[in-house]
């Protein structure tokens, strides 16, 4: 069993008291939080951080720790032949385990062989698909890759109909295995939405910019959409605003609960023919219309 | 055999979740659970006649907030004002989404 430097670690002197402990690992775990440090090996002195001081925080776990003594760190060690009596139960060999695994044990009663093993539930997972608006709206099966342990294992999941940004579904007793009786983890399933060229997602209803012709817009006009099924024909309403919604009933991602809303953009030709511009002119000669008068 | 919609429970105000299972969800204690409450970060819906029931949409910052506690030593009145911030920041991003998804492409470039 190789030997760790659970003081070192945190960079405190053997005499630190609990509070200095506590500091020290909070400072630390503040700069190598996976969340908040971009270092490659944040993970790894993160796991290691919280092993040192979940022992030096615990005054039982501490003082066994102390009990073997201050040998160089990576060295290899025997742990004292009461560890040897009080753990190795039931088989199991020190071999197996290492100084974490020991100490780790402590808190679980296990030191005491006469003390039955406590139930563990299994881990957990949290996982994350991407599915298209397509698949939100009509469903779909994917499949989830699942690390357990060693292995790994797929999972399909039929997505019902309907999903939106950032739902999340929780899978009860489909994670790992739990052990000593303990309940099986469940697995967390967050749902994310890929980006599309036309529609923008707000929880179930979708939106998208409609681009109207001067025209359009004023004298009103029939135009054909687009939808996640198939293109429509759309209704302009005379006298139409740009930024105007309008809307699309049940045709979002829940079908006949959320709508699809063409949010109005007027646009105009950046060239004009002659003719064009002739009737341009006129217009603006005989048209009483100024957008910059105060409304009432 | 794939997982059907029966299957699994949406994590949003449309389902529930017990006391004991929420506290299962999240890896914390019922007493703790009952302390956020005291502290009013977390909001029963009911009191059965067994144990209170909490809107399933708890489920995700509640396992945040205990995640944290636990990597940053927290205490529970730590987790507390962390879940209230953490469910804060939800609601704004949803907020930023919705406003997103309305504001026309071409306004969107800032």
């Amino acid at each position: 069993m190789k030997y760790k430097d659970y003081y070192d670690i945190l960079g405190v002197p053997r005499t630190a008291s609990l509070d200095d402990i506590k500091k020290a690992y909070r400072k630390l775990a503040r700069s190598h939080h996976p969340d908040m440090s971009k270092a490659p090996d944040a993970e790894v002195r993160f796991k290691e951080i919280g092993e040192a001081y979940a022992t030096l925080k615990d005054t039982a776990k501490r003082a066994a720790y102390d009990e073997l003594g201050h040998p160089k760190p990576g060295a290899e060690f025997r742990p004292p032949p009461q560890w040897q009596e009080d753990f190795a139960t039931g088989g199991m060999s020190f071999e197996d385990l290492d100084l974490a695994d020991l100490l780790a044990a402590m808190g679980r009663g296990q030191r005491d062989g006469h003390q039955r093993a406590m139930p563990i539930k299994g881990q957990d997972f949290e996982t994350s698909v991407t599915l298209t608006l397509e698949d939100a709206r009509r469903g779909t099966t994917v499949n989830l890759t699942l690390a357990d342990g060693t292995s790994e294992r797929t999972l399909q999941v039929t997505i019902a109909p309907g999903a939106s940004q950032d739902q999340k579904l929780r899978l009860r007793g489909k994670g790992g295995k739990g052990h000593n009786g303990g309940a099986d983890g469940d697995i967390y399933l967050h749902i994310k939405l890929a980006s599309h060229a036309v529609f923008r997602p707000d929880h179930h209803d979708l939106y998208f910019d409609l681009l109207l012709a001067p025209w359009e817009a004023a004298l009103g006009a029939e135009v054909e959409v687009p939808t996640l099924d198939k293109p429509v024909l759309l209704t302009v309403p005379p006298g139409t605003r740009s930024g105007r919604k309008l809307r699309l009933r049940g045709r979002g991602l829940l079908a006949d609960h959320s709508d699809l809303y063409a949010v109005v953009r007027i646009d105009v030709p950046t060239a004009l023919s002659p003719r064009e511009t002739e009737l341009f002119q006129e217009l603006a000669k005989v048209s009483s219309f100024n957008p910059r008068a105060t409304k009432p | 055999m794939p997982q059907d919609p029966s299957d699994y429970a949406s994590l949003d105000n449309s389902s529930s979740i017990t006391l004991t299972e929420l506290a299962q969800c999240c890896g914390l204690s019922a007493a703790e659970l009952e302390e956020l409450v005291d502290y009013n970060a977390l909001a029963p819906l009911a009191v059965t006649a067994t144990e209170r029931t909490f809107s399933a949409h708890w489920v995700m910052p509640l396992r945040t907030a205990a995640r944290m506690r636990l990597d940053f030593d927290l205490d529970v009145f730590t987790m507390a004002i962390l879940l209230g911030q953490l469910i804060q920041i939800d609601v704004l991003q949803r907020q930023v989404q919705s406003l997103m998804a309305q504001i026309p492409v071409h306004l969107r470039k800032i």
